[in-house]
């Protein structure tokens, strides 16, 4: 399976892979030159924050081996994907109960905060019907990539 | 190494196979991702609280400034440093003039000086004098403090025009200080206001296009003489290897006047032959090149050729027959510099705001144009001895043309007419000719590659009849994959092909260099006059599809402020003020008559353009008999 | 291999999963008093029509045919019988398991209050029945009292509350509500919603008694406070108690539930449990971790629960998101407290020596899942030069 591989010393926090995830999702935007940014529906469900010594770290959805996420959703919305390794959310099933927030302890999760969106969860989907996540593509110094990693399933 | 697209085929063939050193086509593709805030024009870098940058979370800078005002600012700063640029030309060019008309030498284009002279208003009879008042008059004007007017835009300026830009307040004060104060205006927290800095920037687009364009082709052809149609080789092939070539890269033809008169003597010719040459050629490459080109007819025996546009520079250089760089100006790329160490190539500055790494530097203000033009010949001589025994020379001889039509002017095009623009007009009205397109500007590598979209756009706009005038990069793109030939008739519409066959000439017009936009504005504006309406009525749309540079900004402003619609490929970093935007695109046609059209399809380009022309038409009264329209379609 | 498990709620339903996942080839039976399988915490959007019976499945469709689990539902377990490994069913069958699970989870304790254990109009919010109930009964009532304002007692009222017409009361023993979950403050803001939306408050009270009328129906209640709340119907939510009377006949360890080790091991062998019926935790993830574990060692994978249990939850009442980690409100002299306010968004953080023990976020929980992580594991954070409330994974 391929992962975002993140090597955050090459990191500028240019905001791309931002830009890049919110144009994505936003169903109006084609790339992320024509994405409206003063539209507050939209957002990234990456973030790049920056440490206590101001060094900008990549945060992304690490599709865990053994999702916290899914196993605290009571609804049955996060799922792992065993064949893509991907975990995959499907919003329609949500109750916005907001355990997984809770329980990523990468951080990565939380609620939209857009009001049209049901208060639902911001998850990173993979690009997963692209050829690779547009974060990646859009990363202008190598910062995230997208590599073939381990089978992980098999591994464990 | 990965390469970009060219529509020249032969070129991006001989990048792949022909070139071992790296060239601004094999670094597009690291380039690829670009930062969107950049793009969007909304990251503001004015103090040390940024760079601030505009997101849906955060709409506002530390200081409070909004996208619209980020925007506004940035756009008129670029504008600023192109009027800035063009400025810095048409300086230069009057200086250039002044001096040369206190050699007391021959004036190839009299003609010109004496109607400029007139509408200037200046009465003189000893021609040397004439100039320099001339000189001095444009001068005068650019050396004016921002409140006083420039006094020459009234009288070269197009009557209706100048009494719509009275209306607006944009009728710009000394063109240098409207540029200073635009760099105020756009600084740290002091104006907010996107709209007067719009307006702003209308302003210096009108000082942009009839100084900094109009009159430095006309200063320009009063010394180095008068665009002449004739039929001249492009490309590559232009080059011969048994020649000690010269390169001369940039946009001020003027500072070559005593280069160009020197090879013309037999002695200096002679020079080159006893280093082993068969003589001295100037070998044209970008805008510089393309106005060599333009006066051709005046130099037939030291020009070998315009071989291409700006970013063609690099491949030509690593044909190994080139000898030495003398620059100007832009576009001087900085990827020449390794090549030219590594070909061994001689480089040479001659106006410090062209100054490369690895070039000498002679400065013209201290040294005679006389004294520089020894210096640029010894030193061809000494790298052509240095280098000749160590490089191989492979030039692509089947890579360009030997037909195309050049030297096309505002007066030779009307003299081709039969020194009335009636016959054009009538074609026009008879809809042989849909109406026409100014195709213009730089050539870029990103707007779906190096000159791409630029011959793609021309391509379906003369397949619908639309008569192509090319000026700038985009025609050294256009010349150099044929469609400057007589033979590109075939490939335009039936009744765009008829005109062209009769006449003899192509179907896309070869203008020259991005200067000679202005050129085109004057056949607008001649056109407006003759019609007694004004220019945005006529059925004439401009496109710099493939804008590069600060410079193309301001030029594309002056299109604007002439109430032209002007498409550009690719957004000029405004996207992200949605006020900034809908002024530019929309508004603008209740404010000068013009628009921009953003837009990056080539189909939907070509109909957005063609379907402006039919309306111009049937605002005109002028039905539209073709039945292959775009628009019918 | 035979496995059987009592219970189709998280705790069963995760258990079969993995075990599955585990071991293709042994037969699955699952047991279920409950003839649906659907997620407790939402059945508040039943009561409120937010979701249909089917939507509040947490399962696929096709769960019991893709995981091969052979599903016997609407059945109890009677009695078990761990010599003979066999469960006693309700249809009178004996069947037999090679590793049981126990996950037959709790039901809604009715507190030991004059009058109220022989009521008729009194419900819990436990089972879907209790909704379905609920639901109907909504429709022709008045006065709605609510005892106990904890997680299940606010579930119902936001289910209830859509109703036009009717009044609800909340009688609450603490000095404000989700008095386990929540603090002073942020436990205000949610006080407020709910008494914008017209409930009615009583906290530090108590219900002294009801009165019954002649159909044995409560028509009020009398609060220590001399206040005499008109009911019609009565939601008990103050706390469960775990459903294991059919381990009366057996020798096994019990607590307030079924005692087990962390490899989710009763005391007698081959039996597990998970889930409320264990008495731990009472929240869905520790339900569904409790589960993975008893299905590796069931499996026969050893496998032990090896996080540090934390008191922790998520809410989203009123659209007002709340996470609550750790010790937030007992905190001896040694603790230190710091707050971040803003308009919308209220942080607190429980600091002992140079860890994080406890922490509340309301309105703003993004990424507070590293919150988590740092209390849990009592992660120095001395070190990094930043405002709490700014710590990130970034800081890792």
């Amino acid at each position: 399976m391929k992962k975002i591989i993140i090597d955050k010393n090459l990191c500028m926090n240019c905001l791309n892979c931002s830009l890049a995830c919110m144009s994505k999702n936003n169903p109006h935007s084609n790339n992320i030159y024509d994405l409206d940014l003063s539209d507050e529906s939209n957002e990234s469900m990456n973030h790049i924050a920056l440490n206590s010594i101001k060094s900008p770290t990549p945060l992304f959805c690490r599709h865990c081996e053994d999702p916290e996420c899914v196993k605290t959703c009571i609804s049955g919305a996060l799922t792992k994907n065993k064949e893509t390794g991907y975990v995959e959310y499907d919003p329609s099933k949500c109750a916005s109960c907001y355990m997984c927030v809770l329980y990523c302890e990468y951080g990565i999760l939380k609620p939209s905060e857009s009001k049209n969106k049901g208060k639902k969860i911001l998850k990173c989907d993979m690009c997963k019907d692209r050829e690779m996540p547009e974060c990646v593509k859009h990363c202008p110094t190598g910062a995230i990539r997208y590599e073939e990693v381990e089978n992980e399933v098999k591994k464990a | 190494m990965k390469i970009c697209k060219s529509a020249d085929k032969k070129l991006e063939n001989f990048i792949c196979n022909g070139c071992s050193i790296q060239t601004s086509f094999n670094r597009v593709a690291d380039q690829q991702s670009k930062c969107g805030f950049g793009v969007q024009g909304v990251c503001c870098r004015l103090c040390a609280n940024g760079p601030c940058r505009i997101t849906p979370k955060a709409p506002r800078g530390v200081c409070g400034a909004d996208a619209d005002t980020i925007v506004a600012r940035n756009f008129l700063r670029a504008v600023a440093a192109g009027s800035a640029c063009y400025l810095h030309v048409v300086e230069n060019t009057a200086l250039n003039l002044k001096e040369y008309a206190g050699k007391n030498k021959k004036f190839k284009g009299e003609d010109t000086l004496n109607e400029l002279a007139e509408k200037i208003g200046i009465k003189e009879n000893n021609k040397n004098l004439k100039a320099q008042k001339v000189a001095d008059a444009i001068l005068d004007d650019l050396y004016k403090r921002r409140y006083e007017k420039m006094t020459v835009v009234e009288k070269i300026g197009h009557k209706a025009r100048i009494e719509k830009w009275k209306e607006l307040n944009i009728m710009p004060g000394g063109a240098k200080a409207e540029v200073f104060d635009a760099l105020v205006k756009s600084s740290t927290n002091l104006n907010s206001d996107p709209i007067d800095m719009l307006m702003h920037s209308l302003n210096l687009g009108i000082s942009t296009g009839l100084y900094g364009l109009t009159l430095t082709n006309l200063l320009n052809d009063v010394m180095l003489g008068e665009p002449v149609i004739n039929k001249a080789k492009v490309g590559f092939k232009v080059l011969d290897e048994d020649y000690i070539n010269i390169m001369i890269t940039g946009h001020q033809h003027s500072f070559f006047t005593e280069l160009q008169d020197k090879l013309m003597l037999d002695e200096i010719q002679q020079m080159a032959k006893n280093a082993g040459a068969k003589g001295f050629k100037l070998a044209g490459c970008t805008c510089v090149g393309q106005d060599l080109q333009l006066r051709g007819e005046h130099y037939k025996d030291i020009f070998s050729g315009h071989a291409g546009n700006n970013f063609t520079s690099e491949a030509l250089l690593q044909t190994g027959g080139i000898d030495i760089i003398v620059s100007e100006f832009n576009c001087t790329l900085p990827g020449l510099e390794p090549i030219a160490e590594e070909m061994q190539v001689k480089m040479i500055c001659i106006d410090d705001v062209s100054k490369k790494r690895t070039a000498d530097f002679i400065c013209h203000t201290e040294n005679s144009k006389e004294k520089t033009a020894d210096y640029i010949l010894k030193e061809a001589i000494k790298s052509y001895k240095n280098r000749r025994k160590n490089i191989k020379v492979n030039i692509p001889k089947d890579h360009g043309h030997d037909d195309v039509i050049a030297g096309i002017s505002e007066k030779s095009l009307k003299k081709f007419l039969g020194d009335n623009w009636k016959p054009l007009i009538d074609l026009i009205a008879e809809g042989k000719i849909k109406g026409i397109a100014g195709v213009v500007g730089c050539s870029n590598l990103t707007a779906k590659g190096h000159d791409v979209f630029t011959v793609e756009l021309t391509k379906k706009l003369i397949k619908q009849d639309i008569l192509v005038l090319s000026a700038g990069c985009s025609s050294g793109g256009l010349e150099n994959v044929g469609l400057m030939s007589p033979a590109a008739a075939e490939v335009a519409g039936d009744n765009l092909k008829e005109v062209c066959k009769s006449l003899g000439i192509p179907p896309v017009l070869n203008f020259g260099p991005c200067l000679a936009i202005g050129r085109l504005e004057i056949v607008a504006a001649e056109l407006a006059k003759y019609l007694n309406i004004d220019i945005p009525q006529l059925p004439l749309v401009l496109s710099a599809p493939q804008w590069l540079e600060e410079q193309a900004l301001a030029d594309g402003v002056f299109g604007v402020a002439l109430g032209l619609p002007l498409h550009l490929a690719l957004p000029p970093f405004v996207t992200g003020s949605k006020l900034v935007t809908k002024t530019l695109t929309e508004d603008m046609k209740n404010i000068t008559g013009g628009q921009i059209i953003i837009n990056d399809d080539v189909d939907e380009t070509a109909k957005i353009l063609e379907d402006i022309i039919v309306e111009k038409r049937a605002d005109l009264g002028l039905t539209n008999t073709q039945e292959h329209s775009l628009v019918q379609q | 291999m035979k496995y059987v498990i009592l219970g189709a709620s998280a705790a069963g339903i995760n258990t079969a999963k993995k075990l599955r996942e585990l071991d293709n080839n042994s037969d699955i039976t699952m047991i279920s008093t409950d003839e649906s399988v659907y997620s407790r915490p939402m059945l508040h959007y039943y009561m409120s029509g937010k979701r249909d019976i089917n939507s509040l499945s947490f399962i696929n469709e096709d769960f019991f045919e893709k995981y091969k689990v052979n599903w016997i539902k609407s059945t109890s377990a009677l009695a078990l019988y761990p010599d003979n490994k066999e469960v006693l069913l309700s249809s009178n069958e004996k069947l037999h398991y090679d590793k049981l699970l126990i996950a037959t989870g709790a039901s809604s304790f009715i507190p030991n209050i004059p009058n109220l254990r022989e009521a008729r109009n009194v419900y819990g919010l436990r089972n879907l029945d209790d909704a379905i109930t609920l639901k109907e009964k909504v429709k022709t009532v008045k006065n709605i009292t609510v005892l106990g304002s904890g997680l299940v007692g606010i579930d119902a009222v936001i289910g209830l509350m859509e109703n036009d017409n009717i009044t609800i009361n909340i009688i609450e023993l603490a000095d404000r509500i989700l008095p386990l979950q929540l603090d002073q403050y942020a436990a205000g803001t949610c006080e407020k919603k709910l008494i914008d939306n017209n409930i009615k408050l009583f906290k530090s009270q108590k219900a002294e008694k009801v009165e019954l009328d002649q159909n044995q129906n409560i028509k009020e209640v009398h609060l220590d406070s001399g206040k005499i709340l008109p009911t019609d119907i009565l939601v008990v939510a103050t706390g469960v108690r775990a459903n294991i009377e059919f381990l009366d006949n057996t020798n096994i360890k019990l607590g307030k539930g079924v005692d087990v080790n962390n490899k989710m091991e009763t005391s007698i062998p081959d039996v597990y449990a998970a889930g409320d019926v264990t008495a731990i935790s009472g929240t869905w993830p520790d339900a569904v971790k409790q589960a993975h574990i008893a299905a590796y060692n069931m499996a026969g994978h050893e496998k032990e629960m090896d996080e540090m249990t934390v008191i922790n939850n998520a809410m989203n009442f009123f659209e007002m998101p709340c996470i609550s980690i750790g010790e937030v409100n007992n905190m001896d002299d040694s603790c230190k407290v710091k707050i971040f306010k803003e308009h919308d968004s209220y942080k607190k953080f429980i600091i002992k020596d140079n860890y994080i023990c406890g922490a509340i976020f309301q309105g703003d929980i993004a990424y507070s899942g590293v919150f988590k992580y740092l209390i849990r594991n009592q992660i120095d954070i001395s070190n990094i030069n930043k405002e709490l409330d700014e710590i990130g994974y970034e800081d890792f």
